[in-house]
């Protein structure tokens, strides 16, 4: 019996180091690697070595990055559906990797405090742009809200590197120089400023800034304190830092004036050095149109851009040459009659990184395919143009574009008529049926593959890889509790129809903001901005934060 | 029993007070669907996470939940036929249901949907080839739009579709390349097409006539259906095929008309149809930039700046999915109003703003309608709101209604009235203050008291009885009540001012020069002013009626009568009574502009209409004529 007692007590000093050392793993299958979670903080404190290979394969050692205590991302490239074993130091883990990468969260950074946003509790600030530092080994986020806060974080930590308040306005625009050095910021408010910070020097000091408004006027709005004020003030459109630091601006003002709707617009290029304006379009000074979006090839030599009159008249696409700010060309499209007078774009251009190709729609649910050295269209169609019933056109959105050197996507949003039905009526579901839709056509005009969204898209960014797209779907429904939110990401390389292509949609609670979400050059990490959701009975749903995944 | 056997007992208690498990099992349901799997949820069903897995227990789709699912979540994963999956869900409380299913063996990878209108067909739930009947409303002598959408699949597929409809209906509108065959009672239209992504859809509008029939042909109608059949194939050979039918109800204008009646349409309302009584109804008030302070102007072009809200009623005992739109129009020339249309972007060009409803069976909708407002293109002036009810999908007008809408700016005409008051009320008064010793030496000391003594009688007996009366006539006659309190504020009031002004003055028949000598200072005047003065002090120490409204009211009327006066004074008593008539009608109109102008009060034209000529000329007319007996039998006293 004595015997038996010392066996048992020897064997349960063994076991117990053991099964210390062996604490449970959760294995995360990523886009970019492997996530290990561990219960305990002890597992990867020290130079762990970390072997993963494929069943009856030799294991080999892998590049990790240290999340934090009890996480870790394995940068192994992993196959889906096949059973892998992973070592950690003298552990061993069996698992199957899934079919799809799973969406993992990083991590979530709050932005009340960060960024002040309920300094005025009547019209708490909001976040209104977002942007991921070019380099990805220490990969920076920059954030921005409609109050002119700025911060630039850590990713991987989510530290605050700076912060600061440039003025008191809405901060339109922002974007990294392609080194990182430099972050500009672009806001509409009365003087349109456009900063350039340099962001080498600890805090970040100004280098240079431009008033805007000295070429496209400033105006008062009618009701300054009106959630709308901001929009009749001088701002920028569009912003895009060029490989070579230079920065390409579409300063824009459109407002009333006597009672008489007023509209300047002109483009510049900036020097990053100096902030001297290289050259404007049109060099003889802003034009009484409006520029509403622009975008430049890869290597930044090639610029196409969208003009409209506000719903009057033809909208223009114009192809400039970066390098002198000339025109190469331009192409006139029409409006779509009998329903619309006049042509108006949203964000409706998108050139393809090699600079071979463009695409465009209109609002009125038109999608065109021109070559760079074309001023006619190679390819068009009525993606979600009209359809009459009674009398009346039922449409879907067209704003949301991009592209990459295989594909040109368009994305088409909610059903375009306004609903104006007392709370709790039925109404009939009248859904453009090409609405909600991610399309991939190749730059010659085939239909490649499509998806049907699960929400209003809000905004839509691809890797510099023109591997995974990012795409934001949000709306808040009559029923906020029967409303999806989140971000749906795509691998646009892989084979197959448009299931293949989806990978996962990231859930949030609270509502994504339009246009405020980053993908980092190299795909990793996804950024998305969320805001909390007011329900009925005073209670929030979700948080102002950023969501950082993987 | 001893106290270990009791113990005994111990656990059987503590199990029977453990609640009844939740059957996890039961809070979701799973079906398959062409791409993954339809997660369908009981409400509040606290899970966090679902996972599926493949018969290898390799991971195919996992779906997290930041709060709870919605009642219909979608798996995506692509799933083979006849394979099991397993579905495990994830509770908050960490507990784990899991569920293996079966994926269906034979599944049609694709789906019809037949709706008349557009909009109103019904999603198929399962996806089975089983035929799923759904009727539509057609009226008769209208078209009506059928609207068939092919949704694919996975795989690329062609298909071939057919379209019957009954020979009854005459197809006027037909998409191009679609090929024609008579049966027996149809008319079918087959087209061949391919759909070369998965998901892709497919969707044409075909329109169909209805005619008018007579009761006799309507008896004669039997089943009527509109049916569609699409027989996908793909290259690996593989075929399906989904078939529709959606039941006819064809019925009159009158009929329809009969069961629906628009009750009522109010404006202005909110968003949500509640009618705002505050505002003037069918009204816009627009206030001109010199008077932006008034109002908040509308800075956003998309924001409507008001609702209409027609309520409509459905008497039957069905669901009817109407359209509702409203234009604003020129009433003279029916052209609509640019600056009352919605924004393009809005309604796409239709100058219209539309709502859609079903109106269920039984009820009272209420359906609001946003009218948008662009003031940089406004003109007041009266227009007209042409309300018009569709049956959705046809182009005839069931129910329509006018109404008419009011662009109201601040009324300049009240404007430069009350100026014009205030500036002549404002230099009367300066003027008297720097001569009023000398305009007090004008008159005896006899003669003021007299004044004074007449001034308050008139308050006494004009003044007293109206304030505490007046308002108790009001609430019992409302807005004819003028015509009693006039009889108090007007006749007697001018009875007695009239005796009083014979009295300084004399006659205006039996004067000679000597007794214009008489008179204060060779008959300046003044006698209406001190009068006036006099009532007005008194009312405003005794019933507070010292408002600057009761100023500029009582300024403009001394001024206006005292002109008049002076005028007519070595004239006859017609001559007085016309003329002081005159202008206290005058002086009730200039009333009414600075009521308009610091109360923002509208009046109904009849009513001013009513007070200046029966109130303001006509009680006054007759007021001047009773003083003069009164007057003359004082002169002579005084005489």
């Amino acid at each position: 019996m004595k015997l038996f007692r010392l066996l048992s007590l020897i064997l349960l000093l063994i076991i117990l180091p053991i099964s210390i050392v062996m604490g449970d793993f959760n294995v995360v299958w990523v886009r970019t690697g492997i996530i290990l979670e561990s219960e305990t903080k002890t597992d990867f404190e020290t130079n762990v070595r970390i072997e993963v290979g494929q069943k009856d394969d030799v294991l080999k050692s892998v590049q990790s990055i240290r999340l934090d205590d009890i996480r870790i991302l394995l940068q192994s490239a992993w196959q889906p559906g096949e059973a892998y074993s992973i070592r950690v130091d003298k552990s061993e883990i069996k698992a199957t990797s899934p079919l799809k990468p799973q969406p993992y969260l990083l991590r979530t950074i709050e932005l009340d405090g960060l960024l002040s946003l309920l300094e005025n509790l009547r019209q708490p600030a909001k976040p209104t742009a977002i942007a991921f530092s070019n380099k990805t080994d220490k990969l920076k986020l920059a954030i921005a809200t409609d109050r002119g806060h700025i911060a630039i974080l850590h990713s991987e930590t989510g530290e605050t590197i700076w912060k600061t308040r440039i003025s008191e306005g809405y901060v339109r625009q922002i974007a990294f120089s392609a080194d990182d050095s430099l972050l500009y910021v672009g806001e509409q408010a009365t003087d349109g400023f456009v900063y350039c910070y340099e962001l080498a020097n600890d805090p970040p000091n100004l280098r240079w800034k431009y008033r805007t408004a000295d070429d496209i006027e400033t105006s008062t709005p009618n009701d300054p304190d009106s959630v709308y004020a901001w929009v009749s003030y001088p701002g920028q459109s569009c912003m895009k830092a060029l490989p070579n630091g230079d920065l390409l601006v579409s300063g824009v003002h459109s407002w009333t004036k006597e009672e008489k709707p007023e509209k300047r617009s002109i483009l510049y290029r900036f020097d990053s050095q100096t902030g001297l304006v290289k050259w404007k379009y049109p060099s003889e000074g802003p034009i009484q149109k409006i520029y509403r979006w622009f975008d430049v090839s890869e290597d930044g030599r090639t610029l196409a851009l969208l003009t409209d009159d506000s719903g009057n008249g033809n909208g223009m696409l114009s192809v400039l040459d970066v390098e002198t700010g000339t025109k190469k060309w331009s192409s006139e499209i029409e409006p779509l009659t009998p329903y619309f007078k006049g042509v108006t774009f949203w964000r409706g251009v998108s050139m393809s990184p090699n600079g071979k190709s463009i695409n465009v729609t209109t609002d009125d649910g038109r999608a065109f395919i021109f070559d760079v050295d074309k001023s006619e269209p190679i390819w068009k169609e009525k993606l979600a143009s009209p359809l009459e019933v009674s009398g009346v056109p039922i449409i879907a959105t067209t704003g949301t574009i991009g592209s990459t050197d295989a594909h040109a996507l368009f994305v088409t949003g909610d059903t375009y008529i306004p609903y104006h039905l007392q709370k709790g009526a039925q109404r009939p579901s009248t859904m453009h049926p090409n609405g909600m839709t991610l399309f991939a056509f190749s730059w010659g005009g085939e239909k490649k593959w499509q998806w049907k969204l699960e929400n209003m898209p809000q905004g839509l960014r691809i890797d510099g890889k023109s591997r995974y797209a990012a795409l934001a779907v949000s709306k808040r429904s009559k029923n906020p509790k029967e409303s999806l939110h989140g971000v749906s990401v795509f691998d646009l390389t892989a084979e197959g129809s448009g299931l293949s292509k989806y990978l996962f949609t990231y859930r949030t609670e609270g509502q994504l903001p339009y246009d405020t979400l980053a993908i980092s050059s190299d795909g990793r990490v996804i950024a998305i901005v969320e805001m909390p959701i007011s329900l009925p009975d005073d209670t929030l749903l979700g948080k102002n934060q950023v969501h950082l995944l993987y | 029993m001893s106290k270990w056997g009791f113990l005994l007992f111990l656990p059987i208690l503590f199990v029977g007070c453990i609640s009844d498990p939740v059957n996890h099992a039961d809070l979701w349901q799973i079906t398959f669907s062409p791409l993954g799997a339809e997660l369908q949820f009981t409400e509040n069903a606290p899970i966090k996470k679902v996972s599926a897995f493949n018969s290898d227990e390799t991971m195919v789709a996992q779906l997290s939940f930041p709060s709870q699912p919605r009642q219909t979540e979608s798996l995506y994963f692509e799933w083979s036929e006849g394979e099991s999956y397993r579905f495990e869900a994830i509770f908050s409380t960490d507990q784990v249901s899991s569920k293996t299913v079966t994926s269906p063996r034979d599944f049609s990878h694709g789906d019809l949907e037949i709706a008349i209108p557009y909009g109103t067909g019904k999603p198929r739930t399962q996806p089975t080839s089983v035929e799923d009947k759904q009727t539509a409303l057609l009226l008769q002598g209208s078209e009506m739009t059928v609207t068939v959408i092919v949704k694919n699949g996975n795989t690329p597929t062609t298909f071939n579709f057919e379209l019957c409809i009954p020979q009854t209906l005459d197809a006027t509108r037909i998409p191009e390349k679609w090929n024609l065959e008579k049966r027996e009672g149809v008319t079918c239209y087959t087209v061949t097409d391919s759909l070369t992504v998965s998901s892709e859809v497919w969707h044409r509008d075909v329109v169909v006539m209805i005619p008018e029939l007579s009761k006799v042909e309507m008896g004669k109608l039997g089943n009527q259906e509109i049916s569609g059949n699409v027989r996908f194939s793909t290259e690996d050979g593989e075929e399906w095929e989904q078939n529709r039918s959606v039941q006819l109800r064809i019925a009159t204008v009158p009929e329809i008309s009969e069961f629906l009646s628009i009750e009522s349409v109010k404006m202005p309302t909110d968003a949500a149809g509640i009618a705002d009584l505050r505002q003037r109804e069918n009204s816009i008030y627009y206030p001109r930039p010199l008077f932006d302070w008034l109002s908040t102007p509308q800075t956003d072009k998309y924001t409507p700046t008001t609702y209409q809200t027609v309520h409509i009623r459905n008497q039957s005992n069905e669901t009817i999915h109407v359209v509702v739109t409203s234009i604003n129009r020129d009433i003279t020339t029916g052209e609509p109003i640019p600056f009352l249309a919605p924004p393009d972007e809005v309604n796409a060009g239709t100058d219209r703003s539309i709502s859609f409803a079903s109106l269920p069976a039984a009820e009272l909708t209420p359906i609001p309608l946003p009218i948008y407002f662009h003031a940089h293109l406004a003109r007041a002036g009266e227009y007209e709101r042409e309300i018009a009810v569709k049956i959705w999908g046809s182009d005839t007008t069931v129910l329509s209604d006018k109404k008419p809408l009011h662009i109201i700016v601040p009324n300049r005409h009240a404007l430069f009235v009350s100026v014009l008051a205030i500036l002549a009320s404002s230099i009367g008064l300066v003027v008297l203050l720097r001569f009023h010793r000398q305009f007090f030496t004008r008159f005896s000391t006899k003669q003021l008291i007299v004044i004074a003594l007449f001034g308050t009688t008139i308050f006494v007996a004009v003044v007293v009885p109206s304030t505490l009366f007046l308002n108790l006539i009001r609430v019992l006659l409302g807005p004819v009540s003028v015509l009693l309190t006039g009889l108090i504020n007007e006749t007697l009031y001018y009875a007695l001012l009239t005796a009083l002004l014979i009295y300084i003055y004399g006659s205006p028949h039996d004067k000679s020069e000597e007794d214009l000598q008489a008179t204060p200072k060779g008959g300046k005047g003044g006698v209406i002013l001190l009068v006036s003065a006099v009532r007005l002090l008194l009312g405003g120490i005794t019933f507070g009626l010292f408002t600057p409204m009761t100023i500029i009211y009582t300024g403009t009327s001394i001024i206006l009568l005292e002109m008049g006066f002076f005028l007519v004074r070595k004239r006859g008593l017609l001559f007085w009574a016309l003329v002081l008539g005159i202008c206290d009608a005058v002086a009730v109109y200039v009333d009414f502009q600075l009521s308009i102008l610091f109360y923002r009060l509208f009046f109904a034209d009849w009513y001013i209409v009513l007070r200046i000529f029966i109130e303001g000329f006509a009680y006054t007319f007759i007021g001047v004529l009773l003083g003069a007996k009164l007057g003359r039998g004082l002169w002579k006293v005084a005489d």
